[in-house]
């Protein structure tokens, strides 16, 4: 198994792990770095370059990644601005 | 003639493909980056079941005519959409709330010493038990 091939399974692992743990919960704690950097459409920028460059890179990955990525985006525009 | 014309369409797309690509995926990641920007007006059309169906039919669309890439950025970008379309507003957030005062107390409110600044509905429709 070459390196390339151990570092998707890797990546890919620690972002189904990250979505088990913290996907879709309502009151998923995210750390605080996390919240205040959202606010900046640079953050989330950067966020969609890493995911679509990781996305190009392995389609598992892609997939993991992109719940990663909305159940963050949704959180936290729930929680900061949507109107009941 | 109109397998002329696909097939220059065909060529074109080939042509520019990577330019047309590249365009896709900075106005799919702007819409994504900024989807709460999006006027409410407009955010309220996610509730509309007609949309919703053409907005997914896009995204598979999209998946199998131009790249899987654009259909997963699509796809993140209508379940944005619809997630922040506003819900259903409930009481005392719309505006006919009416503001009264306590000059002449309900029962209930004298009882509790409570004194209500505004009501939602000067009507009430009351029903007996087992009717």
């Amino acid at each position: 198994m070459d390196f390339e091939n151990v570092a998707r399974l890797f990546f890919t692992l620690f972002f189904f792990g990250w979505n088990v743990v913290e996907g879709f919960k309502i009151d998923t704690h995210y750390p605080h770095k996390l919240v205040v950097l959202y606010f900046y459409p640079l953050w989330r920028l950067l966020l969609l370059t890493v995911f679509v460059l990781g996305s190009l890179w392995c389609q598992s990955l892609s997939i993991m990644m992109g719940f990663a990525l909305f159940f963050y985006f949704m959180d936290l525009q729930l929680l900061l601005y949507k109107e009941i | 003639m109109v397998a002329s014309i696909k097939k220059d369409i065909t060529e074109l797309y080939n042509k520019f493909m990577m330019p047309i690509h590249i365009i896709l995926y900075v106005i799919l990641i702007t819409s994504i980056v900024y989807v709460n920007e999006i006027p409410d007006k407009f955010k309220y059309y996610g509730n509309n079941l007609l949309l919703r169906l053409i907005l997914f039919g896009l995204t598979l669309a999209i998946c199998e005519y131009i790249s899987y890439m654009h259909g997963l950025l699509f796809g993140m970008f209508v379940l944005l959409y619809i997630s922040f379309t506003p819900g259903f507003r409930e009481a005392f957030q719309n505006q006919t709330k009416k503001t009264v005062d306590c000059s002449r107390p309900w029962w209930d409110e004298l009882i509790l010493g409570v004194c209500e600044s505004e009501v939602d509905s000067e009507n009430v429709t009351t029903m007996a038990p087992g009717t």
